[in-house]
């Protein structure tokens, strides 16, 4: 059920950062408020909804706009995965953790979509994870994780860990 | 039995295994050109919640203003009585209104003075991956719209290319601008004629790129000469201003120049397009 919770929320995200996130942005870049919010899903709980959810995430995110199908599903999976491997590994404290797993799920973001783009022949993304453009957004995803992270944690319909009484 | 047990002990890294798998045939099947193509249903279905979004963008929008509005309004009832200057109150409200008229007014008789039949549009949403450059729309199949119609938008007085349609769905389609590195547009020098080829680099603040013009024309070109669409391809109507010359380099190791271009619209600020449907 958290999966199914989890997809929503992302499809949610992905649809509010196309639409209302151009507004607040900084340099003409957006922070990835989808990733964001996969990395917390996937941190509380766990390899297999991280990895449903990711690629979720990424179907959408990939339907919405110029992105071959399966570019973002790709890495989103890979990243969900991850992601929710650390899960009950690491401690997580409300700042500096956050940021620290949004800047390395950025980087990762960025290798992948270097490593796809070189395999199916797609241009104009070496570019941009190369351009100052990328690292403004990787460092606004992170200064932003803290605070999702903050507010994402309210929703307990997202933490079945804290449902279960145990210890993240 | 103890495959089943294989199969349970196994379980996440069979289902990731298979979620890769998904996504790189869906890569497969996208990069090619096929005739319906998966985004073209994701499009479409996701498209109702990119206009729902932008909706409920509008509606967050409007009651801010209202509520800006009505603690002005406070303000100047106080102001009304105390001072008796009810007439100095004009809203924020009221101002953005006639903004927008203004700009409506003017985008309405930019698309009543263009000598091809064009579709109006509302830009809803912008690419929601950092990797590309696209837009949506709020028209789609239904208005008329197909792949790789013209885009283009009023400013500052004039008509300027915007990109082409890359993904239609029922009520929204998705802009490849001018400026993604997929893009390549003809086009001429109005002032000397010589003909290339623009690209951008993907990013919507940067320059525009012209290449394939002789290095022979150099000493002909000047910063500010106007690049128009040359009309050589089906896609692009001869005569849509692109940009404006920033810059030419000669380099040694290139046969032709390269010419860096200031776009002839901001495509960060494009609130509303024209997709052109056909010439008149």
């Amino acid at each position: 059920m958290i999966g199914v919770y989890g997809a929503l929320v992302l499809a949610a995200a992905a649809v509010f950062q196309s639409t209302l996130l151009p507004a607040s942005a900084v340099a003409g870049v957006t922070p990835d408020v989808v990733l964001v919010v996969l990395v917390f899903v996937a941190q509380r709980n766990g390899v297999m909804t991280g990895q449903v959810c990711g690629f979720v995430a990424g179907v959408v995110v990939d339907a919405m706009g110029l992105a071959p199908l399966g570019f973002y599903a790709l890495s989103y999976t890979v990243i969900g995965a991850a992601a929710g491997a650390t899960r009950g590994k690491v401690f997580v404290d409300p700042v500096v953790m956050p940021f620290v797993f949004i800047v390395a799920a950025m980087v990762v973001k960025g290798l992948l979509g270097l490593l796809v783009a070189w395999l199916f022949g797609i241009a104009g993304v070496a570019p941009r994870v190369f351009s100052g453009a990328y690292l403004i957004e990787i460092a606004y995803s992170g200064l932003l994780a803290p605070v999702l992270f903050g507010l994402l944690g309210l929703a307990k319909w997202l933490r079945p860990d804290r449902r279960r009484g145990e210890i993240a | 039995m103890r495959v089943r047990e294989q199969l349970s002990r196994h379980k996440e890294s069979i289902t990731f295994a298979t979620l890769i798998a998904v996504s790189l045939f869906s890569l497969v099947f996208s990069t090619e050109s096929l005739r319906v193509r998966p985004e073209q249903i994701g499009q479409s279905f996701l498209g109702v919640f990119q206009q729902a979004g932008s909706a409920i963008g509008s509606f967050f929008g409007r009651t801010v203003t209202s509520v800006r509005e009505l603690a002005e309004l406070q303000r100047q009832h106080a102001d009304l009585i105390e001072q008796l200057r009810a007439y100095e109150a004009v809203t924020d409200e009221v101002e953005a209104l006639r903004a927008e008229n203004v700009r409506l007014r003017g985008a309405l008789a930019f698309s009543e003075t263009q000598s091809f039949e064009n579709i109006p549009a509302r830009v809803i949403g912008k690419e929601p991956g950092s990797f590309f450059a696209g837009f949506s729309i709020n028209r789609g199949r239904t208005a008329g719209i197909e792949r790789n119609m013209a885009v283009i938008a009023s400013w500052d007085g004039t008509q300027g290319l915007v990109g082409r349609i890359a993904e239609v769905g029922l009520t929204t389609s998705v802009v490849m601008p001018v400026f993604d590195a997929n893009s390549f547009v003809a086009a001429r020098l109005l002032r000397t004629r010589h003909e290339g080829i623009v690209s951008g680099d993907g990013v919507s603040q940067g320059l525009l790129t012209m290449r394939y013009v002789p290095k022979s024309a150099q000493s002909e070109l000047g910063v500010g000469d106007v690049i128009v669409t040359s009309g050589m391809s089906s896609i692009f109507p001869e005569g849509i201003r692109i940009g404006t010359i920033e810059a030419v380099h000669a380099r040694a190791y290139e046969t032709s120049l390269s010419i860096e271009l200031r776009p002839a619209v901001d495509y960060s600020r494009v609130e509303y397009v024209f997709v052109v449907k056909e010439r008149m």
